[in-house]
């Protein structure tokens, strides 16, 4: 017995200890909002009223209630689901195209565009707000799926081409030279040989990507004012103005939205091989 | 199969010229060695060869055609690269089945291929396995049959043993060897080992900066190299270069005058280096005294570093003897086994095969 207290001691090792405690803190401080929504979204009102931050004496399941019949709660949805998967389809096509020119293709300028497409990143989209709603109502954009997709895409795809290039670029040049010999051009390279080696930064992007358009705010109220067009999140956020302030409501709302992001997040969480390159060269 | 015509070639990454007008004639079914130091060119000429370089004067031909211009995949040829460049995602028989697919070969022929490819090489039992699955020896194979299967005019190895273990890479090498015997491909083969060079080769080219020293077969280059460059490089250990200065009938290193060629005499008072391989020192009364500094008897023969005058001569024994450090003996070169080279140019004096076969003009 004193012997396995002693390993049991001994296997206690303080710079581990410390590590698991800086990481434990951490989840817990990206929990806590989680948290903060489910628990609240099992409220009701009278009850959050006095109880802000303690769990549900009585919990209920009325605003869950609410938010699935009181609300166009699914059509919202079904408007995000076409924004993201659209933005998302596209952008990836896109970037994927862009990503290997930038990365095995010899051309003139290469170095400019790529410089170019990453520094777009650092625009933030709210200085692009008043010139694209001009040329938006110009062109009769406003309110419709391809307009807000377009938009989306385009603030997603300088990220993507930026990951997709470096992760291209990891790829050793024999496997593309290899392909080359065996026959294949540069579209049949991409597609047969890359993209699957590429899969884990595909599937980060999809996610990452979907996630930005789904949680996005700004460009939906701005650029989809008609009602039949509302997405989940500008949906959820009228909640508040509409029935004034009903904060568990707007959780409940906020459980539902969050749900297919982790849902996606989860399933493809586990296609993230490590080691897939492993094996291709040595 | 196919010969394949080198001719005149240069190559320039901008302003800065790699490769300086190399012409090589390969055979039809010959196994050719390029070999050089790093940075030599040899990679980048097999490259050329491949369709990966752009070729930028100079012309390369496959069989009776010009192929500067074609694709890799027009030039039917296969490569099998240093790292083997094995598609991770696809098992061992999709890496063998890819060039063919594309070709749009049927696939009962293109199974027949690979069961016979996988069986020349022993690799059967692991067709649907990954390449992570597989050993560095294993993986190399694959990269070979991957090669075979498309049956090519020629085949371009780069530095294909360079990643395997010492023991790994003798037993490859007798492996592409028998290989090379049993297809009879005309095979081009970049390595900086020259032991590789000499065990494989029916013609070695030895490169250096870009330009051709000499090329010949193996035990040419061996006997009679053109240059110190050449002298030096094939061989293991090292050939000894002695400075010395051409006197009558012999040459005089250090003080004492050394047995030289017969034609020796035509260059008195020139100054030269004098070569003698570590092989063909051996001990004699009448030799020239030097000093013992190390002695590393390897079992099958014994390598001693010895001091003569200022400068260290390598001997290798294959008989054993009771060396000592520090003790003097007397060697001097077995028969007419010495080499000549001009000091100043490094080329071999004397009359030399390379004359007589003119292939070395560069």
């Amino acid at each position: 017995m004193a012997g396995s207290e002693t390993g049991f001691l001994a296997r206690v090792r303080p710079d581990l200890a410390l590590k698991h405690g800086v990481l434990g803190v951490a989840v817990l401080i990206a929990l806590a909002p989680t948290v903060f929504m489910v628990l609240t979204s099992l409220k009701s009102e009278e009850e959050y009223t006095f109880n802000k931050v303690g769990p549900p004496a009585a919990p209920v399941l009325d605003h869950y209630r609410s938010v699935l019949f009181a609300s166009d709660f699914f059509a919202w949805m079904g408007n995000s689901l076409v924004l993201a998967a659209g933005a998302v389809a596209l952008s990836t096509a896109v970037s994927c195209l862009g990503a290997y020119a930038i990365a095995r293709m010899q051309f003139a300028g290469r170095g400019l565009l790529f410089s170019v497409s990453t520094s777009l990143m650092a625009v933030p989209p709210v200085v692009m707000i008043v010139p694209l709603f001009v040329l938006y109502a110009q062109l009769d954009l406003i309110s419709t799926y391809h307009g807000a997709i377009l938009i989306y895409a385009g603030l997603i795809t300088p990220f993507s081409v930026y990951l997709l290039t470096t992760f291209f670029r990891t790829i050793p040049r024999e496997l593309f030279e290899s392909a080359r010999i065996d026959g294949a051009g540069d579209l049949r390279i991409l597609v047969r040989i890359v993209l699957p080696l590429s899969l884990p930064a595909l599937l980060t992007l999809v996610v990452v990507n979907a996630l930005y358009v789904w949680n996005d705010l700004l460009i939906a109220i701005i650029f989809l004012q008609d009602d039949a067009k509302r997405t989940l999140m500008a949906g959820i956020s009228v909640f508040q103005g509409r029935y004034g302030d009903q904060i568990p409501l707007t959780m409940a709302g906020m459980v539902f939205a969050s749900a297919p992001m982790v849902i996606l997040y989860i399933a493809f969480q586990k296609h993230y091989i490590s080691g897939l390159m492993a094996g291709s060269i040595k | 199969m196919a010969q394949v015509a080198i001719r005149n070639v240069v190559k320039a990454f901008e302003a800065v010229r790699v490769i300086h007008g190399v012409s090589v004639d390969i055979a039809d079914g010959e196994f050719v060695v390029l070999v050089g130091p790093s940075g030599c060119g040899k990679s980048t000429l097999l490259r050329m060869v491949a369709g990966l370089e752009s070729v930028t004067s100079g012309a390369i031909a496959i069989g009776d055609k010009v192929v500067n211009h074609l694709s890799p995949a027009e030039r039917d040829i296969a490569m099998v690269f240093q790292n083997y460049a094995l598609y991770p995602h696809k098992t061992v028989r999709q890496n063998m089945a890819f060039a063919l697919k594309l070709r749009r070969i049927d696939k009962a022929e293109i199974n027949h291929r690979v069961a016979r490819a996988a069986e020349i090489l022993g690799l059967t039992p692991y067709l649907d396995r990954y390449p992570r699955q597989l050993s560095g020896g294993q993986r190399q194979r694959v990269a070979m049959g991957r090669a075979i299967v498309r049956n090519p005019q020629v085949f371009l190895f780069d530095e294909p043993l360079s990643n395997l273990d010492a023991k790994l890479r003798v037993q490859m090498r007798t492996e592409i060897k028998e290989l090379h015997q049993r297809l009879q491909t005309t095979t081009i083969y970049v390595t900086h080992d020259q032991v590789e060079a000499m065990t494989m080769a029916d013609k070695i080219v030895v490169l250096q900066e870009g330009r051709i020293e000499q090329i010949g077969a193996p035990l040419d280059l061996y006997d009679r190299p053109v240059n110190t460059f050449v002298a030096g490089f094939i061989g293991s250990p090292a050939m000894n270069m002695l400075d010395g200065v051409v006197d009558g009938v012999g040459v005089r290193v250090s003080g004492a005058l050394l047995p030289a060629p017969a034609d020796a005499h035509r260059n008195s008072g020139r100054r030269v280096v004098y070569g003698v391989r570590p092989e063909h020192l051996e001990l004699a009364d009448d030799g020239f005294e030097a000093r013992i500094a190390v002695v590393e008897p390897t079992g099958s023969e014994t390598m001693v570093f010895l001091r003569f005058g200022e400068a260290e001569i390598v001997a290798l024994f294959r008989e054993r003897h009771d060396f000592r450090p520090g003790a003097t003996i007397r060697i001097k070169p077995r028969g007419a086994n010495v080499h000549l080279f001009d000091a100043g140019s490094g080329a071999r004096l004397g009359v030399s095969r390379r004359s007589e076969e003119g292939a070395e003009a560069c």
